[in-house]
């Protein structure tokens, strides 16, 4: 893996949101640009874009105007399909709520990802059953989510985000439906496999424990990036 | 993926609201299955009454102009004696037909003595007749209640009549009446009859003026050693049309030009009951169909705003749109398939306790009792089946679609 390589590039970003007759403006003249091997906080108060700022790094929303990059590419051009398998392949999504499958066993719900991606029944639970074991879920592999805890919930999560070897995990506070010490195991979690897998990490939260911890922080204050 | 689990699991997880809607579906299905199953025994007995009840056997055949124009001029269609027993013998030589008879029709006045009303007589040929009323219907063979005229010559003179005919005459079994008519020539005919049977025609507009009269008998009174029309049955019905086809052809061949008819065309009523049924069972169809569609569509958008996070979550994941679709569509087609599945042992379980029970009812426009039975038939099963699936898939997608063309980020925030 290349190291410092831009993995995601967004260049005079502003995302406006209509409210009823109104606008609101969520981002405003955002530079930004995540690079392997990063691990990064988006910190800053309530409504000051940091969600807004995550789901365009997540291609799962686009910008107002400015630019969006991924390794390189425009985005712009590409259908919704093509987002769609970039996401599947290249990025990995932690949920603040976990949004596991209801229906599907941890591993299932692990596997689930490379599935889509057509890999064999075989290499996919394989792969997933490893992962979980990674995650400290060992003995709950076939369990359903309703039948774990919160942050067993958030640990099957990132796994199925590890899972498919992307080359960045974005995370909407993550820890923040959890309590403190269960949310620091998460971090402590994430930053495991920045360091042993060299997996780029982006998330926001609340908690300056956490915002203490980590070296790379993005401070956002009313849309802007403040540093 | 095993989206075919996904589905089932998914179903599986609000049982009571999966139940109702499989059930649902079940009722429509076994709806649809008893009314086909009705309606389908009801053709088959009209085609009874048609095929053995009004003799018209399987095909009738006529000098060309007879259906139109016969009942105007009616000497003019009449073959003569030797021309008769040529065509039948070409009849014959087909090794589909089973029974080829000559037939005369006549009408005129009735008289008891004191009062006289009109009547129309088909004359029959009692020997064929008795190989007629025991022809294969359906697989039914012989369950037609239905008279016939005694074979011996002595006989000739017994006739057989409407049940309503008798009353309004004041006449019983084994009383004399007079038929007069005029001959093939203009002139006046009578002859004296007993009557051997009161019979019910099974059609209430004939019931009262239709007399059944041996065909020799006949042929002296309207003075003739010919026929009018020639009756035929047939080894196989699917193949009737051919047949006909054919017997047209080896007459114009022999030089005999001759129309023919199935006996669909020339039976009074069973054309207009099938059609009138046809209607009723299509809407019937049409209403049942809505009804699964919208419990269906109901129950699909229910699962869809419940699970609008969990399909933002597989869009974000890296499923596209298509999938999640054909994944809603499955849960849909899956439960339409389970409802028909069920039905199909309580259709079969319907049609047992029927046929056990031996109910009976008189359909419209016949006069005699038809036992209530189901005839399923796959022609009118499968489209029903189909139908379903269609609508489950149609409403599926309906339900799926939007959600899942929506902003992902907007399915994410939704609060289930
Ligand atoms: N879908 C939307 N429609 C309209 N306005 C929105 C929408 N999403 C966010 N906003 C507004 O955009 C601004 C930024 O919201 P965003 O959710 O990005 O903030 P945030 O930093 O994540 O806040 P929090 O810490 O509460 O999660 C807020 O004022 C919010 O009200
Ligand atoms: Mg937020």
């Amino acid at each position: 893996m290349n190291y410092n390589q831009k993995i995601i590039e967004l260049t005079n970003v502003d995302k406006t949101y209509a409210l009823g007759n109104q606008e609101l403006k969520a981002l405003k003249e955002v530079n930004i640009s995540v690079e392997s091997g990063d691990f990064m906080v988006v910190a800053g108060p309530s409504g000051s874009g940091k969600s807004t700022l995550l789901n365009l790094i997540s291609l799962i929303d686009v910008p107002t105007s400015g630019e969006v990059h991924f390794c390189g590419e425009n985005i712009k051009n590409f259908c919704d399909n093509r987002i769609t398998a970039l996401r599947s392949e290249k990025i990995g999504i932690v949920f603040q709520q976990y949004n596991l499958i209801p229906v599907l066993s941890a591993i299932e719900n692990v596997a689930f990802p490379l599935q889509i991606q057509k890999k064999s029944k075989k290499e996919s639970f394989e792969k997933a059953e490893a992962i979980l074991e990674e995650v400290g879920l060992k003995n709950y592999i076939h369990q359903r989510p309703n039948n774990l805890s919160g942050g067993q919930q958030q640990r099957v999560a990132i796994a199925r985000a590890m899972v498919t070897e992307p080359e960045v995990i974005i995370a909407d506070e993550p820890t923040s439906a959890l309590d403190s010490k269960t949310g620091q195991e998460i971090v402590e979690l994430m930053k495991y496999f920045n360091r042993s897998k060299h997996m780029s990490f982006l998330f926001s939260t609340h908690d300056p424990k956490i915002i203490n911890t980590v070296d790379k922080v993005i401070h956002m204050e009313d849309g802007y990036i403040m540093n | 993926m095993n989206y075919l689990k996904l589905a089932l699991r998914n179903i599986a997880r609000h049982k009571k609201r999966s139940i109702v809607t499989i059930m649902t579906i079940a009722l429509g299905f076994t709806a649809l299955g008893v009314i086909g199953g009705i309606v389908n025994n009801i053709f088959s007995r009209l085609k009874e009454q048609a095929i053995i009840g009004e003799k018209l056997g399987h095909l009738t055949l006529a000098k060309k102009g007879y259906f139109e124009y016969g009942k105007m001029n009616p000497e003019e269609y009449v073959w003569g004696a030797e021309d008769l027993n040529k065509i039948l013998s070409i009849i014959n030589k087909n090794p589909e037909v089973t029974i080829s008879t000559p037939r005369l029709s006549l009408f005129g006045v009735v008289s008891n003595g004191k009062s006289s009303t009109i009547f129309i007589t088909e004359a029959i040929v009692p020997q064929d007749d008795k190989k007629l009323v025991i022809t294969d219907v359906d697989g039914r063979s012989g369950s037609l209640q239905t008279v016939s005229l005694d074979t011996e010559g002595k006989d000739r003179a017994v006739v057989a009549i409407g049940s309503e005919l008798s009353e309004n005459l004041n006449i019983k079994k084994g009383e004399n009446l007079t038929l007069l008519v005029s001959t093939i020539d203009g002139i006046t005919n009578a002859v004296d009859v007993e009557v051997g049977h009161i019979y019910n025609t099974g059609n209430p507009a004939t019931n009262d003026k239709f007399i059944l009269s041996n065909f020799y008998m006949a042929q002296e009174l309207y003075d003739t050693k010919g026929a009018e029309r020639i009756i035929v049955t047939i080894k196989d019905p699917e193949n009737i049309y051919k047949v006909k086809e054919q017997l047209i052809q080896d007459l114009n061949v022999a030089g005999y030009e001759v129309s023919s008819k199935v006996w669909s065309e020339v039976s009074l009523t069973y054309s207009k009951v099938k059609k009138m049924f046809g209607i009723i069972f299509r809407v019937l169809t049409i209403i049942i169909t809505v009804i699964v569609l919208l419990t269906l569509l109901n129950t699909m958008q229910m699962s869809v705003a419940e699970r609008t996070r969990e399909i933002g979550t597989l869009r974000a994941i890296g499923l596209i749109k298509r999938r999640i679709i054909y994944l809603f569509c499955l849960e849909g087609l899956i439960m339409g398939i389970l409802g028909c599945a069920i039905a199909v042992p309580i259709l079969l379980l319907i049609t047992f306790i029927l046929k056990s029970l031996k109910v009976s009812f008189i359909p419209p426009v016949a006069s005699t009792e038809v036992p209530i039975e189901l005839i399923i038939k796959m022609k009118s099963v499968l489209p029903v089946l189909l139908l379903f699936c269609l609508a489950s898939l149609v409403s599926s997608f309906i339900a799926s679609r939007k959600i899942t063309g929506q902003n992902v980020v907007k399915s994410l925030i939704t609060i289930n």
